[in-house]
């Protein structure tokens, strides 16, 4: 919950733009410990002082600010972090280095519905049934 | 019952942790303090102590007549109630800042389902039908044929993610830990017809998810 005194504070320890832009996006001024940065820019944030459940945060890479609309989207927290975010784990994965990707993964994509990418059902099977062609003899 | 208010109030018990304590004193007056008239589970233990959890009714012991006119003339339930409310107006609230924050989950979380491969790459489903089986919603449906090499595996393996219950059956069932269920549940589409998950689609999402569906297995291992 914000509060006067914790904004002015939250002011003060992050400077005038990121405090403008948390307030924009979160809506709360926030402080913690950067924990790691992913692939895309995002950033994990920990303030063990926070109330449980607040106590990690992310600050997107394609969020709100004064020179980019808004591209973010809840599911842009990549799987190496995702666990570490919903506190199913408790070290990240720049500590825990057990979460190697595999050779055959792929690159994380966020939920790509509503655009051109978005995925659309097709039928894996070859075709089982043939279409007739009705041949008509010639008549005399 | 008189007698026993004024000694309640006379000999005060610390009832909560909360501040004013002469107010929350009074308020828990009726309901903590009146003693061998109470209808109380102590009292029940001592009365019949085979019986742990006890809370037959004895005759003659619960609260009287007056207890109960007292209790509703003097509203204590209703400022309990509004005592509660204003507690909880002091304390910072339980709200999660979403997408920025979110809420903790389990390694058993059955969200979004994935097929999974071997770490060689190859994929484990071997076309057994047992998902297909188990699944109460008849959400899955697999055809098979032997591939080129020889080996079994599917050619069409179609969950409707509408139809799915996330009950996790099919998980459960597979001899191989192919078809799991993720931790994703951010994957809410526009339309229906991209909820109709195929094979593609399945291993795809095992291979982003690859990672993160292996160590919540592991996390798992032990209680299986």
């Amino acid at each position: 919950m914000s509060s006067l005194p914790r904004t002015i504070k939250g002011f003060f320890a992050l400077g005038p733009s990121r405090f403008m832009r948390q307030l924009n996006n979160i809506g709360d001024t926030k402080v913690g410990t950067l924990v790691g940065t992913d692939q895309f820019g995002n950033k994990y944030y920990e303030n063990l002082d926070e109330s449980y459940g607040r106590n990690r945060w992310v600050q997107f890479a394609k969020e709100d600010t004064y020179f980019s609309r808004a591209e973010m989207n809840a599911s842009q927290v990549p799987a190496e972090w995702h666990g570490w975010l919903h506190r199913m784990l408790d070290a990240p994965p720049t500590v825990d280095k057990t979460m190697a990707a595999p050779k055959w993964g792929v690159e994380f994509t966020e939920n790509l519905t509503g655009g051109s990418k978005a995925y659309k059902t097709y039928n894996t099977t070859r075709v089982k049934v043939q279409a007739w062609e009705p041949k008509v003899a010639p008549r005399g | 019952m008189l007698r026993n208010v004024i000694r309640a109030t006379a000999v005060p018990r610390v009832q909560t942790r909360i501040a004013l304590p002469a107010l929350a004193r009074s308020i828990h007056i009726s309901s903590s303090t009146l003693g061998k008239n109470t209808n109380d589970y102590r009292a029940n233990r001592e009365k019949f102590p085979e019986d742990e959890d006890s809370t037959r009714f004895i005759p003659g012991q619960g609260p009287t007549i007056l207890d109960k006119a007292s209790k509703s003339l003097l509203l204590t339930e209703l400022v309990r109630g509004m005592w509660v409310v204003l507690e909880s107006m002091f304390r910072p609230p339980y709200t999660l800042m979403y997408p920025y924050e979110k809420g903790a989950l389990s390694p058993r979380f059955r969200g979004e389902h994935a097929l999974r491969r071997y770490p060689s790459g190859e994929e484990r489903c071997i076309a057994c039908k047992l998902c297909e089986a188990i699944c109460p919603a008849q959400a899955i449906t697999i055809e098979a044929e032997p591939r080129e090499d020889g080996s079994r595996r599917t050619t069409r393996y179609d969950i409707d993610m509408t139809k799915c219950i996330y009950c996790g059956f099919c998980q459960e069932a597979c001899p191989v830990d192919a078809i799991v269920e993720g931790p994703n549940y951010e994957y809410a589409t526009e339309t229906h017809e991209e909820l109709l998950y195929n094979k593609e689609k399945l291993l795809a999402n095992g291979d982003k998810w690859e990672v993160e569906l292996a160590r919540n297995i592991e996390a798992d291992h032990l209680y299986r």
